[in-house]
């Protein structure tokens, strides 16, 4: 191949990793939140601080313990929401694509406390 | 376009069925791989290796025509119905993308094979952000390294198989679409 | 070349377009608590805020809490205006809860000292203070409170907190600020939206931790008062002695309420009657609040009750506002 790599290659490459890696500098909230929703619509709203079990309709289940969230059983075909393992701050998101769940720690926490 | 009679010759016809059916074949061999990345949108992406060939041997249309038809087929022949969505807006993004990036002559097909990757998994996350939930953009990141990475190392087949006149004829492909 | 990095820019700012606005965080000490503020627009605000806070103090009081004292029989102290109205709406409530609402309880709260306290007064202490708790005795007039007996007193905390963020509420918005939530330990007061959205609140879970909510309410312009046993307290022989006191019987009194929530405009107000209602109890105190509704000098309000049985009473006004995330909770 008569084609040659050049410098601006690596240009490019470095700019659109670069705009990548630029969620993680986005101002972060306090999560307090777990979200989880069935093709778009909410179905359960949990506090992070409350050990909690949510069985979903289809046989999905969430758990909520020690601040984080993780899926500890789905019923799609590929299994890849169990192993995405444990989530525990606000923005990061479990998704089960199949089933069309996403499991997500909400930025929106509270503004303020009353009592 | 791509249709007129003119273009699609036999020739054509066999050298795409040939090339579809390799494509078919990487994405299941990617498919059957015991190890699966979590994050959506990122493969290791094999299929576009031969995408790029056709982007490269023919023209944009042809490469876009070539892909949407790469995902649908691949979504029946794998059994994965509910990912199509997902990999159309994700093929659509990457193609043109990638056509885009190969008009500028300053770019060579190694960061046009990262850029694929990377708009690959930006379109998947942007069905992903529709249907689910916007929160999936915090996988960005990840997405984006590993999509780069991914791309690059896919370049590598390329590369070698560019040796081959076959693939990246001297004249710039004219030879090819003639007949 | 040079259009493809031009391009690449536009959507690198696209991308980081997504900055926060600018807030002011704000701190101070007042009325015993700390008092916290999170603020937009404006300039200078923390000092506005901390400068209000102490100055909303002495309107009500000359250092804070319980100074309203009298020193001997018949003492008369002046008062502000502000004050006065808090005297009229403690007045009613004194009269609608037969006396278990009162706002000259003062003397037995500091017998009680909950805060430091470990072991409960004697009964013959506490008889001695209810001659000092009488809220009938008090001659209110527009610019001064005169007190019956020597060592009576005004209870300026239970409604201190509430006045002082209101107070400092408005202060901010005349000093330019376009919103902000208040928060004078654990009074709630808010103004204004976040770009748009109201403001969310979470209300505490009466069984849980310090951060932990069991429902959120989502409003503006408003004040939100807490009232419930758990804030203060402490245990002795394995009896819990909390700090809302039943001015009748001056001890800690019983009710099947875990906490009342009042959202109200006027943030003194909501203070009194989230204790008045607490007093009072799910049943009464749901048709004291109805009363209330409808008696002149008190502005609207909603509430919202939680019961010892788990069940989360909310009032029609404020029930589209109000989402309850925990499931230890029912709503009714």
């Amino acid at each position: 191949m008569r084609e040659k790599v050049k410098i601006w290659d690596f240009v490019l490459i470095a700019i659109l990793v670069a705009l990548c890696l630029s969620v993680w500098f986005l101002p972060k909230e306090q999560g307090n939140t777990v979200s989880i929703s069935v093709d778009g619509t909410v179905v359960a709203v949990k506090n992070l601080d409350q050990d909690a079990v949510v069985d979903l309709s289809d046989g999905t289940q969430v758990l909520v313990e020690n601040r984080t969230v993780r899926v500890v059983h789905s019923t799609c075909p590929d299994h890849l929401c169990e192993q995405m393992g444990k989530i525990s701050a606000c923005g990061q998101v479990i998704l089960c694509v199949p089933n069309r769940i996403s499991v997500e720690i909400r930025g929106e926490g509270v503004d303020g406390l009353v009592g | 376009m791509v249709l007129s009679v003119n273009k699609l010759s036999p020739r054509k016809i066999a050298r795409m069925g040939l090339l579809m059916a390799a494509a078919l074949i990487l994405s299941w061999v990617e498919a059957v791989l015991p190890f699966q990345i979590p994050i959506p949108g990122v493969k290791l992406g094999f299929a576009n290796i031969i995408t790029l060939v056709v982007l490269y041997q023919y023209s944009f249309p042809t490469a876009l025509l070539f892909g949407i038809l790469r995902v649908l087929l691949s979504s029946l022949f794998l059994g994965r119905l509910s990912g199509v969505l997902f990999g159309l807006c994700g093929t659509l993004l990457s193609v043109c993308g990638m056509a885009f990036l190969k008009r500028c002559r300053c770019f060579s097909s190694l960061s046009v094979s990262a850029a694929g990757a990377i708009l690959h998994g930006v379109g998947q996350l942007t069905v992903a952000s529709v249907l689910l939930t916007p929160s999936v953009w915090t996988m960005l990141p990840l997405m984006g390294i590993s999509s780069a990475f991914c791309g690059i190392i896919t370049w590598i087949p390329l590369k070698i198989l560019g040796r081959y006149e076959v693939v990246f004829p001297s004249d710039g492909g004219k030879s090819l679409n003639k007949d | 070349m040079k259009r493809i990095l031009c391009l690449l820019c536009a959507v690198c700012l696209f991308f980081l377009s997504g900055c926060s606005a600018r807030t002011t965080e704000a701190q101070t000490w007042a009325y015993d608590t700390l008092c916290t503020a999170t603020l937009w627009g404006g300039t200078d605000l923390a000092a506005v805020f901390s400068s209000a806070a102490a100055q909303g103090q002495s309107l009500l009081s000359e250092d804070g809490l319980k100074q309203f004292t009298a020193s001997r029989d018949g003492d008369a102290l002046q008062i502000s205006s502000d004050l006065f109205k808090i005297l009229n709406q403690a007045g009613i409530l004194y009269t609608m809860t037969d006396g278990v609402f009162d706002l000259t309880v003062a003397p037995l709260s500091e017998l009680w000292s909950v805060n430091t306290a470990t072991r409960p007064p004697d009964g013959q202490s506490v008889e001695e203070c209810l001659d000092l708790v009488d809220f009938s005795s008090l001659t209110v007039t527009e610019s001064s409170l005169t007190f019956a007996k020597k060592g009576m007193g005004i209870d300026i905390g239970s409604v201190g907190k509430g006045y002082g963020a209101d107070y400092t509420v408005t202060a901010l918005k005349n000093a330019g600020a376009t919103a902000g939530i208040v928060s004078f330990g654990g009074n709630v007061a808010l103004f204004g939206t976040k770009d748009g959205t109201p403001f969310r609140v979470g209300i505490r879970d009466p069984k849980g931790e310090a951060s932990e909510y069991f429902g959120v309410l989502s409003v503006t312009d408003t004040s939100i008062v807490t009232s419930g046993a758990y804030e203060r307290y402490f245990e002795y022989t394995e009896t819990v002695y909390h700090h809302l006191l039943d001015a009748t019987t001056g001890y800690p009194r019983q009710s099947d309420l875990l906490s009342v929530t009042v959202i109200c405009a006027d943030g003194a107000q909501a203070d009194m009657m989230s204790t008045a209602l607490w007093l009072m109890g799910s049943e009464k105190g749901w048709a004291l609040y109805e009363t209330l509704q409808k008696t002149e000098g008190f502005l609207p309000a909603e509430v919202i009750f939680v019961l010892e049985d788990h069940t989360v009473r909310v009032s029609d006004g404020i029930r589209e506002n109000f989402t309850l995330t925990s499931d230890e909770y029912t709503l009714d």
